[in-house]
């Protein structure tokens, strides 16, 4: 159920206050960030990406009902769009320039290995095929629950279980062999 | 499936364990699946092995869910979606020209199909766009041929408006990402005021007036009567056009609808 003052907000933004579209987008553009981000891959799309999920909830948000989940409706608009942006790209490979992490804090070289190795996990998430990465991130990195992932997707709990299943088979083979390929690079 | 298992988890072949073992280490087996894991990997070295590596693996994935960033980032963003805001409040404005040239369309082409379609009755929702055909005139045949689209199915049609509609369906509705519901435009007539008035296109689904949602046909069909009422046009349509929605400004009046 969501809170009172979030389907306070939702009103006042219905009936056309930017204010109160404000807050929610400062409380849900992380999340719509990052998970654009990891299933993209890309900082910059995540970024155009994240923008346009909001902009479109926007557009829609008179047709919302306010006493349903706001963040799953607004995070079923990202996923969607991460899905149709890379459908649109078909076998394209997306993200050519591999970009280093940013470190704020630190000596860099001490964190050199764990940069290495994050990036190789990142690789791996890249090659899943959409459906699998989708769920993958949605379980395993951003960390909702199984019956929240079954709303954004609008999919059965069977299916979404069996998804996490497959997604993570896929991703160990992956990573296991991205993992000797580095060893034998060095 | 995965719960029908009866053996003991002891008895059961690793193989079987195949599609516990992701799931153990994320919480999503059920108790008694947890128990048939437990009780195998009790006295299965490899598959050990494997439920710590998905175990690792999670932990891993989980170290992805943010980055430091600077705040930079989220202030570029409102500014992104602040615009994209105004972009969808503003309204789309016809030139001039294009609204002289309306006003001349619309006193040929609205006084043309009002006296084909009206002769001083009201506008006739429920009709097929076989019954439109029906009751043309004489000379009507040519607006047959020049019919801009015409609806495969029975279709509602407004006579005055000179549009068939028909409601979304569901998977539509789902697969554009339209909630709220709209009305599918199936047929228009050329000339008619739902094309260079409202600048209406077969297959538009349109959603709004005036930022009122349309859900259905009957939504339509009240706007619809207070256009024919007050012959003033003064409104935005929101439309879905091949995917994308898009905000039509029209504005004018119109005479001779009611004539």
């Amino acid at each position: 159920m969501p809170e009172q003052d979030e389907v306070q907000l939702i009103e006042q933004a219905q009936n056309g206050s930017e204010e109160a579209f404000k807050q929610l987008v400062l409380r849900y553009q992380r999340r719509v960030y990052w998970i654009a981000y990891n299933i993209l891959n890309d900082y910059d799309y995540a970024q155009d990406i994240g923008q346009e999920a909001f902009i479109r909830a926007y557009r829609s948000l008179k047709s919302f009902s306010k006493n349903k989940s706001f963040y799953t409706w607004l995070y079923r608009i990202v996923v969607n769009l991460c899905i149709d942006y890379l459908r649109s790209k078909s076998d394209v490979k997306l993200l050519q320039v591999e970009r280093m992490q940013i470190i704020s804090e630190g000596n860099p070289l001490d964190n050199a290995d764990a940069t290495e190795s994050l990036e190789l996990i990142k690789k791996a998430v890249r090659k899943l095929p959409v459906k699998y990465r989708t769920v993958l991130t949605l379980r395993d990195i951003q960390g909702f629950s199984a019956e929240e992932i079954g709303e954004i997707l609008d999919c059965s709990s069977a299916t979404i279980r069996w998804r996490i299943h497959k997604a993570r088979q896929m991703f160990r083979n992956i990573w296991t062999r991205k993992k000797i390929e580095a060893e034998h690079d060095e | 499936m995965l719960v029908e298992m009866v053996n003991d988890g002891e008895n059961m072949k690793c193989d079987e364990m195949k599609e516990l073992v992701t799931l153990y280490a994320g919480g999503e087996l059920m108790p008694e699946e947890v128990t048939l894991v437990d009780s195998h990997i009790a006295s299965c070295k490899p598959c050990r092995e494997e439920v710590e590596e998905y175990r690792v693996i999670a932990k891993k994935l989980s170290a992805l869910k943010e980055e430091p960033v600077s705040d930079d980032l989220w202030d570029d963003m409102w500014s992104g979606i602040k615009e994209g805001i105004s972009r969808e409040k503003k309204v789309i404005q016809f030139d001039m020209i294009l609204k002289y040239a309306a006003m001349l369309l619309l006193g040929l082409g609205v006084g043309f199909i009002g006296y084909i379609f009206n002769r001083g009755q009201d506008s006739e929702i429920g009709a097929t766009a076989e019954q439109v055909t029906a009751k043309k005139m004489p000379f009507a045949e040519s607006i047959v041929a020049r019919k801009l689209f015409l609806p495969n199915e029975v279709c509602p049609v407004d006579n005055k408006l000179g549009v068939a509609v028909s409601n979304v369906s569901q998977s539509d509705l789902a697969r554009l990402n339209i909630p709220g519901g709209g009305i599918q435009i199936k047929g228009i007539l050329e000339g008619s005021v739902a094309q260079n008035i409202l600048g209406l296109q077969p297959n538009d689904i349109v959603v709004k007036f005036d930022e009122k949602a349309i859900k259905d046909l009957d939504g339509f069909r009240k706007i619809v009567d207070e256009i024919n009422k007050t012959g003033k046009l003064n409104m935005t349509l929101t439309v879905v056009r091949d995917g994308k929605v898009t905000n039509i400004n029209v504005s004018g009046d119109f005479e001779g609808l009611d004539k």
